[in-house]
């Protein structure tokens, strides 16, 4: 059992990078990336080669800058070539399949069981201390704290500023002297750096990576990030941060629970597809809810 | 100064639907000048303000604005100088931003990784105040709560921040109801004249034109068929307005006739 909530914590959050990348291109920018499984791949893919090659600390920055790259080239197609952006996001998913497997050398899998990584330094350190048992949770609890406060800061920022108006007010952003292509370029960079950041980490605390390792991410932090969105009302953009770890922790137990209560193990993709498309049409079919009842009324009276 | 000439802005080029929007135009805006212009329907006003915004790039001409020739700058480059307001009192601000956001956004001071300063507050505020709307308290405030009044009139501030070359105002208190409209006009006044501003506002209301501005112009299926100066124009009642107006429609009717024939 213990087990159990230690696992499903991590998931919660390496996952919740990725939510916060989303929450950057989804909520914020209103784009809708559809690279992240691919970049979460890259990320983790990099990272691995990068600790393999003795360094465990490079593996990390490594992991991002990938993520960036990628970030600018599914960016780069919508602002400066005409692809509209769902595509763009596909095009570059399914490139990043080709990628991901010459990046780990023309294989599919690669173990990272004997490999010096911070996990298994952080590991060595607190060997005999207090932390010993949970020295993988330290890890990605400061990483996600690290990246909450910098979107943050960022958001607040005139550039961050830019970029919530480009997703907000299009028209408006085109008549001030902000330039939406490069607000698009900027916020996709930042957030697919996260995304590879979270499959990085994911990488690094399993030991090892197959190429299938970001199958469905996108829908599972979609599910997350709209769970989220519930508890938003008029927070302020800090609590909204936190309130992405807690959808996807949120998330992420109702999966261990079902799990719990013997759900075969695979059925992960269905209920995480399922929850997004229930929280995105709820309030649709709730806004429209009137009116099926004005009608139902309207055809009884002349019954 | 604004130098426009030979401005050609054409529509569906090429098809069965080409319209010539604006007609070889030329016009010279000078400094300070406060330019009313009105116009039937598809006479061209909206696509002269749009060309000189940069949301249309126009076909032929050049237009030279202080020296330098932007014709074909894009509309980001072009609004460092440019201030533009819609006739959708919405269009012009983010809704899900504060009201400080927004005019943090405009305003454009410091470096792009700076965040709002308490000094920038205090300047927004007093900016505000000069509005007489009771903004400066809602600082925190969701745009999108505001009235369309109060949105339009903090457009106004958003582009006046810092002295644009030129204002834009494209039909921007039609939208409003009567009263806001009138306050968003008198606003508009008073911060194009103490700021000594070079502004073109586009208008359907005849009344407004002679009352604003030092110039008011008559366009005409995408021509300037009348220019006049602020003592021609004070010789101008809006029933002179209305039957120059109803000659060149008629005009039109009678080529239209002959053609028939």
């Amino acid at each position: 059992m213990s087990t159990l909530i230690y696992t499903t914590l991590e998931l919660s959050l390496i996952g919740s990078l990725t939510v916060l990348g989303l929450y950057l291109s989804y909520i914020t920018l209103n784009v809708c990336d559809l690279s992240t499984d691919g970049c979460f791949t890259l990320g983790a893919t990099t990272a691995a080669v990068v600790a393999l090659s003795g360094h465990p600390y490079l593996a990390i920055p490594a992991a991002m800058m990938s993520g960036i790259l990628s970030g600018l080239v599914v960016s780069l197609l919508q602002t400066y070539f005409g692809v509209n952006s769902l595509l763009s996001g596909i095009i570059v998913n399914t490139a990043l399949y080709s990628v991901n497997i010459a990046v780990m050398g023309n294989s599919s899998l690669l173990n990272l069981n004997k490999t010096k990584t911070i996990y298994s330094i952080l590991k060595d350190l607190s060997k005999d201390t207090l932390f010993q048992s949970f020295s993988f949770l330290i890890i990605e609890a400061a990483i996600v704290a690290l990246v909450i406060v910098f979107l943050n800061y960022f958001l607040k920022t005139r550039i961050g500023l830019a970029i919530r108006a480009t997703g907000d007010n299009p028209i408006m952003v085109q008549a001030s002297s902000i330039d939406p292509k490069i607000t698009t370029i900027i916020a996709l960079c930042i957030s697919n750096s996260f995304t590879a950041l979270s499959g990085c980490l994911l990488c690094l605390s399993q030991k090892s990576v197959n190429i299938d390792i970001g199958n469905g991410m996108v829908t599972i932090a979609l599910a997350s990030l709209l769970i989220s969105r519930i508890f938003y009302k008029n927070s302020s953009t800090l609590k909204r941060l936190l309130y992405c770890v807690l959808g996807t922790l949120i998330f992420r137990s109702v999966y261990a629970l079902a799990l719990r209560m013997n759900m075969p193990a695979y059925m992960l993709k269905f209920v995480s597809a399922l929850i997004v498309a229930i929280t995105i049409s709820i309030p649709y079919i709730r806004s429209k809810l009137p009116l099926y009842k004005r009608k139902a009324e309207i055809r009884r009276s002349s019954l | 100064m604004i130098q426009i000439s030979n401005l050609t802005k054409v529509f569906n080029k090429g098809t069965i639907n080409e319209k010539i929007a604006i007609d070889h135009l030329h016009l010279t805006i000078n400094d300070s000048d406060f330019i009313c212009i009105i116009g039937a329907n598809g006479s061209g006003k909206s696509t002269l303000l749009n060309c000189l915004s940069g949301a249309m790039i126009c076909e032929e001409g050049n237009i030279v604005m202080n020296g330098k020739n932007i014709t074909l700058n894009s509309q980001d480059r072009r609004a460092h100088e440019i201030g533009y307001l819609f006739q959708d009192p919405m269009a012009g601000t983010a809704p899900h931003m504060s009201v400080e956001e927004n005019l943090a956004m405009a305003f454009k001071n410091g470096s792009w990784l700076s965040r709002i300063k308490e000094k920038d507050r205090a300047f927004f505020k007093e900016k505000l105040k000069e509005l007489d709307m009771g903004l400066e308290d809602k600082l925190k405030m969701e745009v999108g709560v505001l009235s369309g009044g109060m949105r339009q009139a903090l457009t106004l501030v958003m582009n006046t921040l810092k002295k644009p070359s030129l204002l834009l105002l494209d039909e921007h208190t039609a939208a409003l109801d009567p009263q806001s409209a009138d306050k968003v006009l008198q606003l508009t006044k008073k911060t194009v004249e103490e700021k000594d501003l070079t502004c073109l506002m586009v208008t359907h209301n005849m009344q407004t034109a002679l009352d604003l501005g030092n110039r008011l112009i008559m366009m005409h299926e995408g021509r300037i068929i009348l220019d006049l100066n602020k003592e021609e124009k004070e010789k101008m009642s809006v029933e002179d307005l209305v039957r120059l107006f109803k000659k060149h429609a008629e005009k039109d009717l009678n080529n239209d006739r002959m053609l028939l024939l």
